[in-house]
């Protein structure tokens, strides 16, 4: 089983995903995680329980509670992501501004661009699976 | 040297050295006073009411006070000039009539208007209105002098008239640069605040309303999967419509900061060009992008117009792809003699081009007949070339493809 955290606040975009992914379910356990706040915590306990990570996040920018930029900004500090246990991100956003893009390229991170077409599900499907710990 | 000219020059010196106003009249006042040995005054500027009647507004004036209110009142009003609007007195026959006024004997003077109980006793008095270019631009009266007001007097005195004539003209347009300035300043507030309500506009357009456009799409989708039926046919159509259209909007307005406008900036041309790509192109690799640009050049330019430019080439190339074909868009950068050209080479529909700038910028009507061809993009390109100083030459066949060729001067080069 590959695990999969998908971090965002628009309870629609869940709905989508996991109609998705249903097809999956054999291999694929998705979380779906509507405060970020909920995920940064699970990533500080993370030392003890390595393997509650998932290989896969993805992580919306834009929330109420902290954005996208500001996960990856603690997870960084926690020192994961020198951890080959490290989950891989993928962002994604439904603004279509330079300014995303330009973060994305600066922080080395996959951008999706909302919506989700095939070729974005495929590739988030894809991704996950060549992804191991 | 006199010691009038002198003192008129001392005059005109603390004027252009910007010593506060108060200071210069009263000054000149004692100077007027001293040199005539007068022994009380007013200088004064004539101002206008709304129906256009003259008024005089005091610049210095001696303190007459003779009782505690007309103390108070002078306390009160002196730094900020007394408004004297009754012009029924001897100082308002000088600004009625332009012309110099000298009393011998003010009581029985029929030109007055009377002076109020407990004025200072005025024995003589003067009136000298300050012209030029033949209108009243303010007036001095002075009185109470043991010898004599005559011209030879007023002769005598003319070197701190004129200066008196320059220090009212000088602080007179000293006041209109203020208040441009003044203008100026206020009106950029104004557009301080649309700009930030602009910034504000465009992040909802580009994040709040396209995620539900992107939603309803998705949710579109996946209904299409289940029933297939013309209504939901063109409800995806609309909605698919609907989300280019914002996407548009989004770019259109799309400016990381709005430094970015007018500032130059340093960027990198190749990636410029493959991030705008990245994002046009969303993954979907509708097009291939062939880049022959050093990896090193670098432009010195305002980056959001360059961007909005690249980005409305580029977008072109893409939505007027052809199907039939391996699409493809080549950039390539290289210097002839004066500039560097960034040429922008597709395979796609192309369009024809009689030779006639205006009909391709102004494009009043799309010259696809594709259904998002959205003029709007070329009439803003157009606007920020002629903004950026660049040039733009376009080559289209039919069937053959499209090439923009922009002119880079060599001096926004790195």
């Amino acid at each position: 089983m590959k695990n999969l955290w998908v971090i965002d606040d628009d309870l629609i975009l869940h709905f989508i995903l996991k109609k998705k992914f249903e097809k999956e379910k054999d291999w694929l356990k998705a979380r779906f995680i509507v405060d970020p706040t909920e995920a940064v915590r699970e990533f500080n306990n993370a030392e003890k329980d390595m393997d509650n990570l998932p290989v896969v996040v993805l992580l919306d920018i834009n929330m109420p509670q902290m954005t996208g930029w500001e996960v990856i900004e603690h997870i960084r500090s926690l020192g994961l992501y020198e951890s080959p246990r490290c989950p891989k991100i993928i962002m994604f956003t439904s603004s279509i501004s330079y300014s995303d893009q330009t973060r994305a390229n600066q922080n080395e991170v996959k951008l999706i661009t909302k919506p989700l077409n095939e070729a974005d599900i495929q590739n988030i499907k894809d991704y996950v699976l060549s992804s191991s710990c | 040297m006199s010691n009038i000219l002198k003192d008129a020059l001392r005059i005109q010196d603390m004027f252009l050295s910007q010593k506060p106003k108060q200071e210069v009249f009263d000054l000149l006042l004692h100077f007027f006073l001293q040199h005539t040995q007068s022994e009380y005054g007013f200088i004064g500027e004539i101002l206008h009411k709304k129906d256009n009647t003259p008024y005089l507004k005091t610049h210095a004036i001696t303190n007459i006070a003779w009782n505690k209110e007309t103390r108070d009142f002078y306390d009160n009003n002196a730094p900020n000039g007394l408004e004297f609007y009754n012009l029924k007195t001897l100082f308002g026959k000088v600004i009625t009539d332009h012309e110099i006024l000298i009393s011998e004997n003010p009581y029985t003077d029929k030109r007055r208007g009377g002076l109020p109980n407990g004025h200072p006793t005025m024995n003589n008095f003067l009136g000298v209105p300050l012209m030029h270019e033949g209108n009243i631009i303010g007036m001095f009266g002075i009185a109470n002098t043991p010898v004599k007001y005559d011209d030879e007097m007023i002769k005598m005195i003319d070197p701190l008239i004129n200066a008196c004539v320059n220090v009212i003209l000088g602080q007179k347009i000293l006041n209109t640069n203020k208040n441009y300035q003044d203008l100026i300043l206020e009106k950029n507030a104004v557009l301080e605040n649309h700009l930030q309500r602009m910034n504000q506009f465009t992040h909802v357009v580009s994040h709040d309303v396209r995620k539900h456009t992107s939603n309803m799409e998705s949710l579109i989708n996946l209904l299409d999967d289940q029933e297939s039926t013309l209504e939901m046919g063109f409800l995806k159509k609309s909605c698919e419509e609907l989300r280019m259209t914002i996407d548009f909007l989004s770019k259109v307005v799309d400016i990381e900061n709005p430094d970015d406008i007018l500032n130059d900036s340093e960027i990198n041309l190749k990636r410029l060009i493959e991030t705008s790509f990245m994002i046009l192109d969303n993954h979907e690799n509708q097009i291939e992008l062939e880049l022959d640009i050093d990896q090193d050049l670098k432009l010195v330019i305002p980056s959001g117009h360059f961007k909005s430019i690249v980005n409305n080439i580029l977008s072109n190339a893409i939505k007027y792809r052809d199907p039939k074909k391996n699409s493809f868009v080549k950039v390539k950068a290289e210097k002839k003699s004066k500039n560097l050209i960034l040429s922008f080479s597709d395979n796609g529909l192309g369009f024809n081009y009689d030779d006639d700038p205006d009909t391709l910028w102004a494009w009043k009507k799309s010259y696809h007949n594709h259904e998002d061809s959205k003029g709007l993009g070329m009439f803003i390109t157009d606007n920020h070339i002629k903004q950026l100083e660049l040039d733009i030459r376009v080559y289209s066949s039919i069937g053959l493809g499209t090439s923009f060729e922009l002119f880079i001067p060599l001096n926004r080069l790195k």
